[in-house]
């Protein structure tokens, strides 16, 4: 008969652990295999996308996880901790979108919200003549029509846009 | 703690490791819980075949939906209710500060991209060339010119994207 699934994590007290050691073999070899199971599930690099301000969260262990702001991994049982000369960081997700990436080897960044929108319209109107009435020369009123342009300014430089729609959310890499 | 990987040698019934077997699994779960926090946002490919229903006793949709799972600390309070972040049609997005965390903000349609050219268009009077000693003088004749439009007032400026179901834990 399967166990039914606890709604919430409990500790174990010491007491407890002694009495592991009048469990079958079997049933302790099953437990620890699916500890190991579960363990690989939640890989060290693991990314957590966590709802952080969310309240009741409470507090992420510093132990496993750090944030992704880029900052140096010096816990010293982590495995991606800086080893002498070898300084190595949390990746610096700070104002990034999230972005799958097919390449194992890529962790880059990349992309903008600022835009370079100049564009050119033509330096100037065409050549237009005025299309009034023709000159009255029987009143002595010698209007002529005059080719002329007008010139068009560049506009809409650079732009800062703020899309596409998002929501914020924090980062954390697991280090242990 | 790191999780500590449990070898087939060390579950010996009986043996004098069974205390430290004891104290390694007990930091295992300890370290399993501390791995997936209340909180975690996870995106869940739930349209594959097979794939079951996040259990709703774990996980809740980010739509917006309330935390009424009785269990869940952070579930709805009387004197405060509670929700689920509500990720439709948005992109998630690592802010500056934690302070940023669960606010909202930009849009996929840009209307913004109205501008102008300065220069002259529309009706006016030409003022050039006039030259009294051959007889010509400057009156108005009013013409236009016209500049063309060539930018939509709103894009839809989504980068490519792949839909997701993205649910919280609750519990």
């Amino acid at each position: 008969m399967s166990l039914p699934t606890p709604a919430l994590f409990t500790g174990h007290h010491t007491e407890e652990i002694r009495a592991l050691a009048s469990m079958q073999e079997e049933a302790l070899k099953k437990l620890a295999l699916n500890m190991n199971y579960l363990n690989d599930l939640v890989p060290i690099g693991k990314i957590l996308i966590w709802q952080e301000n969310q309240i009741g969260v409470g507090l992420l262990s510093q132990d496993v996880y750090q944030r992704c702001d880029g900052t140096e991994i010096t816990h010293p049982l982590s495995p991606l901790r800086t080893i002498g000369v070898f300084a190595r960081f949390t990746p610096n997700m700070t104002e990034k979108y999230l972005r799958f990436s097919s390449s194992k080897t890529s962790n880059g960044t990349g992309g903008s919200q600022e835009f370079d929108f100049t564009h050119d319209h033509g330096a100037e109107t065409g050549p237009d003549t005025p299309s009034g009435p023709l000159a009255l020369e029987e009143d002595g009123d010698r209007r002529i029509r005059v080719e002329h342009t007008h010139s068009i300014e560049e506009n809409l430089g650079e732009v800062v846009i703020d899309f596409p729609a998002y929501y914020g959310v924090g980062a954390f890499m697991k280090i242990l | 703690m790191p999780f500590t990987q449990i070898e087939e040698d060390m579950i010996q019934f009986g043996a004098v490791g069974s205390t430290e077997l004891g104290v390694n699994m007990r930091q295992n779960l300890k370290h399993l819980s501390e791995s997936v926090p209340v909180g975690e946002i996870v995106p869940i490919m739930v349209n594959i075949p097979g794939v079951p229903s996040p259990d709703p006793k774990f996980f809740l949709e980010c739509n917006g939906t309330e935390i009424l799972d009785e269990n869940s600390l952070i579930r709805s309070t009387p004197g405060q209710r509670r929700f689920t972040p509500n990720l439709t049609s948005r992109y998630l997005k690592v802010p500056a500060g934690a302070g940023q965390v669960g606010l909202a903000g930009g849009s996929n349609f840009y209307s913004d991209l109205e501008h102008d050219h300065g220069g002259k268009t529309g009706v006016h009077t030409t003022t050039s060339d006039a030259d009294p000693s051959n007889g010509t003088f400057n009156v108005a004749f009013q013409h236009d010119h016209t500049i063309e439009i060539d930018l939509d007032f709103s894009l839809n400026m989504e980068p490519p994207f792949y839909t997701l179901k993205f649910y919280m834990r609750i519990n």
